[in-house]
C-alpha cells in the first residue's frame, strides 16, 4: 500500500518538505507537522499516516548536514554529531562525515523499525517493565558516561557535569513546586530551555570561537577545489565499526521506548558510550573521530522506531513528533491501544513503512545535494558568522516565542566559548543538563514508592540489570586508574 | 607555593564562586527541594576547589591556551556585539534586530562595503520574515520602540 503510485508520491513530497525544515536551525519536521494538522481534517487515515511517517522522524539526517558543515545543529539531537562531524569537515573530510551520517542514519532507523515490528506482539509488557526506579538507573547510567567523555582531566569532567546538574535544577522543584535559582525572574520558572541552551553551548559558542580565531574560512583548506572526502569511505566506516553501530542502535531504540527521553538523550548517551568503549583509543574524539558521528546518528534514528512503541500501545508520546501524531490520530478517531494493534494493524504498518522509506529517501537525496552544500565550508567567515549567529538567535526565539530564551542562548554561548577555550568538556555539562531533571524526578518518585512499600528494588530485574551495568562502568576506569598508579589531574 | 593567577585560574575561580553560591542558596530551600541540589552543589564545589588548587599553583597536565592580544581584542569586540544584539532585540524585536546586527557586524567587524553589507542584511531580513514570520506566524516586531510607536507601551 505504501509503495502504490499516488501514495509514494505523497511520501516523497512530504519527505522533501521535512528535509528542508530539518536543515534549518530552530525548525524541524515537528514544526511542519504542527502546521499541517489543520489541513488533515479531510484526509483518509492512510494518507494521514503516509504524511506523518516522515514527520515523526524520517528526515533527521538533514539536521546533521547543517551540524557537520556549519557547526549549527538543525535540531537539538544533532548537537552530538557536530562534536566530531564538524572537525571532520574542517579537515576537508565533509563528504566522509556526511556519507557516514547518512548511512548510520538510514541503517539505524532500519534497526529501530525492525525492533518495533518484532516488539508488536509484546509491546504492552515491554513498556510496563519501566517505572521510576528504572528511569532513575537509566539517568545514573547516562551520567556515568561523563567519566569517559572528559577529554582530559577527570576532575574537570565531573565538575562540568556538576555544573550541568545545577543548571538543570533552575526552575520549579518537580516534587514540591518550590522555585529554585530563579532570582525573581519569571522567565526562569520553567527552567532553562533545552533548545536555547544547546543552541548557545554549541552553535553560538562555535561562532564566537570562529570569529575570535581570525580564521578566514570554516574549512582549513583554502583552495576552492580542495578534496572534501569520500562518501564511500564514510559509508564503509559504519560497517568497519559495526559493533559500535549495533550497540548504539540498541541504545537508541531502548531510549526511544521510554517516553520523554527523546533524541537528545539518545544521541549524547550513545556518544558517551562510544568514547567509553574506545578505551585507550579515544584521543581523537572531539577532533574528528568517525566513531563520534556513527554513534549519535545510529542512536538518534533508531529511537524513532522505539518511540512508536509507547505511542501506539498506550497513547504516550515519546517526543514532540509523536505527540503531534497522536493529535492527528485523535482528529480521525483513531485511538492507540488494543483496538489499533489488532483491528488497525494495517494502518500501523503504513506508518512503519512510511518512516522506513522516508529515512532512506532522506539519506540518498541528502547525499545527492550535499556536495553543493559543502561549499558553505569555504564561505568567508566574516559573512557566515553574523548570518549564523542571527539564525541561532531566531532559532532560540522560535522554540517558545520568548525573548528571554535568546538571552539564555547568548549567555550559554559565552559559557560554551569559555569552556571550549580552556578545555572544559561541554558534553559532560550537556549530558548532565539533559538527564538532570529526569534523574531528580525519578529519585523522588522512587524514594516515595519505597517509603510507601510499593516497590521492592531487589525484585525488579530491569533495575538490577541496569544497576549491574552502571556499577561495572564506574568500576572499570577506577580499577584501570589504580593499576596505572593514578591518572593525571 | 607560587600562586599563578591567569585566565585559566580566573575561569575556575568563577565556576567555584558559582557553585559555592548555589550551595549557599540550596541551604535556604525547603527540606525536599534542597535534597538533591545541596549534595550536587557540595560535591561540585569540592571538585572545583581541587581544580582551583591545580590551576593556581599545582601540577598542570594541559597546555595553557595561548595569550594573543589580537584574539583578546576580537573577543572584546564580539562581547560588545552580543550586548548590542540584546539591546537591539529589546528595542526592535527579533527580525529587525537580527537584520541590523548583520548589517552592523559586516560593516564594523567584517569591514564589508555598504552595498554588500546592505544586500546581505536585506536578504537575511527577507528570509527571516518569510520563514519565521509568514510561515511560522511568530511575532517578530514587538520590540519596545515598535510598541511605543503604536501606543501599546507606556
Amino acid at each position: 500500500m505504501t509503495l502504490a503510485w499516488p501514495h509514494f508520491l505523497l511520501l516523497t513530497g512530504t519527505t522533501l518538505l521535512a528535509m528542508v525544515f530539518s536543515l534549518l536551525p530552530g525548525v524541524n519536521a515537528a514544526t511542519l507537522a504542527a502546521l499541517l494538522i489543520p489541513f488533515t481534517f479531510r484526509w483518509d487515515p492512510v494518507t494521514l499516516l503516509l504524511v506523518f511517517g516522515p514527520l515523526v522522524g524520517g528526515a533527521t539526517f538533514m539536521g546533521s548536514v547543517s551540524a557537520i558543515l556549519l557547526n549549527v545543529p538543525g535540531n537539538p539531537p544533532n548537537a552530538a554529531t557536530l562534536l566530531d562531524g564538524h572537525p571532520l569537515a574542517r579537515q576537508g573530510q565533509a563528504m566522509t562525515a556526511l556519507g557516514c551520517s547518512a548511512a548510520a542514519s538510514a541503517l539505524g532507523s532500519t534497526f529501530g523499525v525492525f525492533v518495533l515490528i518484532a516488539l508488536l506482539p509484546v509491546m504492552r509488557e515491554a513498556v510496563l517493565l519501566f517505572g521510576p526506579p528504572e528511569f532513575l538507573m537509566l539517568a545514573v547510567l547516562g551520567l556515568t558516561t561523563v567519566t569517559a567523555v572528559r577529554f582530559g582531566s577527570m576532575v574537570k569532567g565531573l565538575a562540568a557535569a556538576g555544573i550541568g546538574l545545577l543548571l538543570s535544577f533552575v526552575g520549579q522543584d518537580p516534587k514540591t513546586g518550590e522555585l529554585r535559582y530563579v532570582f525573581g525572574c519569571l522567565a526562569l520558572w520553567e527552567g532553562l530551555g533545552m533548545v536555547p541552551m544547546l543552541i548557545g553551548l554549541f552553535s553560538v559558542a562555535e561562532m564566537l570561537d570562529l570569529a575570535a580565531s581570525g580564521r578566514r574560512r570554516i574549512a582549513d583548506h583554502e583552495a576552492f577545489g580542495a578534496p572534501a572526502g569520500s562518501v564511500r569511505e564514510g559509508v564503509l566506516s559504519v560497517f568497519r565499526n559495526f559493533g559500535l553501530f549495533l550497540r548504539c542502535s540498541v541504545l537508541g531504540t531502548v531510549v526511544g521506548i521510554i517516553p520523554g527521553m527523546g533524541g537528545t538523550v539518545a544521541s549524547f548517551v550513545a556518544y558517551g558510550h562510544a568514547v567509553q568503549s574506545a578505551g585507550a583509543d579515544r584521543a581523537r574524539f572531539g577532533q574528528g573521530d568517525i566513531r563520534g558521528v556513527i554513534a549519535p546518528e545510529a542512536a538518534h534514528d533508531a529511537k524513532d522506531g522505539g518511540s512508536l512503541v509507547p505511542t501506539l500501545t498506550f497513547g504516550i508520546p515519546g517526543n514532540e513528533g509523536t505527540a503531534l501524531l497522536l493529535v492527528a490520530l485523535g482528529i480521525h478517531g483513531i485511538v492507540p491501544g488494543r483496538e489499533l494493534m489488532t483491528g488497525g494493524l494495517s494502518l500501523v504498518f503504513v506508518l512503519i513503512w512510511s518512516l522506513f522509506f522516508s529515512n532512506w529517501i532522506t539519506s540518498l537525496v541528502g547525499l545527492a545535494v550535499a556536495r553543493p552544500l559543502v561549499r558553505l565550508t569555504l564561505a568567508p567567515t566574516h559573512r557566515l558568522v553574523p548570518c549564523l549567529l542571527g539564525a541561532a538567535v531566531l532559532a532560540a526565539f522560535a522554540a517558545k516565542g520568548r525573548g528571554s530564551d535568546v538571552v539564555v542562548a547568548l549567555l550559554a554561548g559565552v559559557l560554551g566559548y569559555v569552556m571550549k577555550r580552556h578545555r572544559w568538556p561541554r558534553i559532560s555539562l550537556v549530558l548532565a543538563l539533559v538527564l538532570g531533571r529526569m534523574f531528580e524526578l525519578a529519585f523522588h518518585q522512587t524514594l516515595q514508592l519505597r517509603s510507601l512499600g510499593k516497590v521492592a528494588l531487589a525484585e525488579r530485574p530491569v533495575f538490577l540489570a541496569l544497576l549491574a551495568v552502571t556499577a561495572f562502568l564506574i568500576a572499570r576506569p577506577l580499577l584501570r586508574g589504580l593499576r596505572r598508579g593514578g591518572g593525571a589531574a | 607555593m607560587k600562586v599563578r593567577l591567569d585566565e585559566r585560574s580566573l575561569v575556575t575561580l568563577t565556576f567555584l564562586a558559582g557553585a559555592a553560591g548555589a550551595l549557599a542558596l540550596a541551604t535556604r530551600m525547603g527540606p525536599v527541594a534542597r535534597r538533591v541540589p545541596i549534595v550536587v552543589a557540595a560535591v561540585t564545589t569540592g571538585l572545583l576547589l581541587r581544580q582551583a588548587w591545580v590551576d593556581l599553583g599545582g601540577r598542570r597536565a594541559e597546555a595553557q591556551a595561548e595569550a594573543d592580544p589580537a584574539r583578546r581584542a576580537r573577543e572584546a569586540a564580539l562581547l560588545g556585539s552580543l550586548a548590542a544584539l540584546v539591546a537591539l532585540l529589546w528595542a526592535f524585536g527579533p527580525a529587525p534586530a537580527v537584520t541590523l546586527f548583520v548589517l552592523l557586524y559586516l560593516r564594523a567587524l567584517g569591514r564589508e562595503g555598504w552595498p554588500a553589507a546592505l544586500a546581505f542584511a536585506a536578504g537575511i531580513g527577507v528570509t527571516l520574515h518569510a520563514v519565521f514570520g509568514t510561515l511560522l506566524g511568530l511575532r517578530l516586531y514587538d520590540g519596545r520602540v515598535a510598541l511605543w510607536l503604536t501606543g501599546h507601551w507606556r
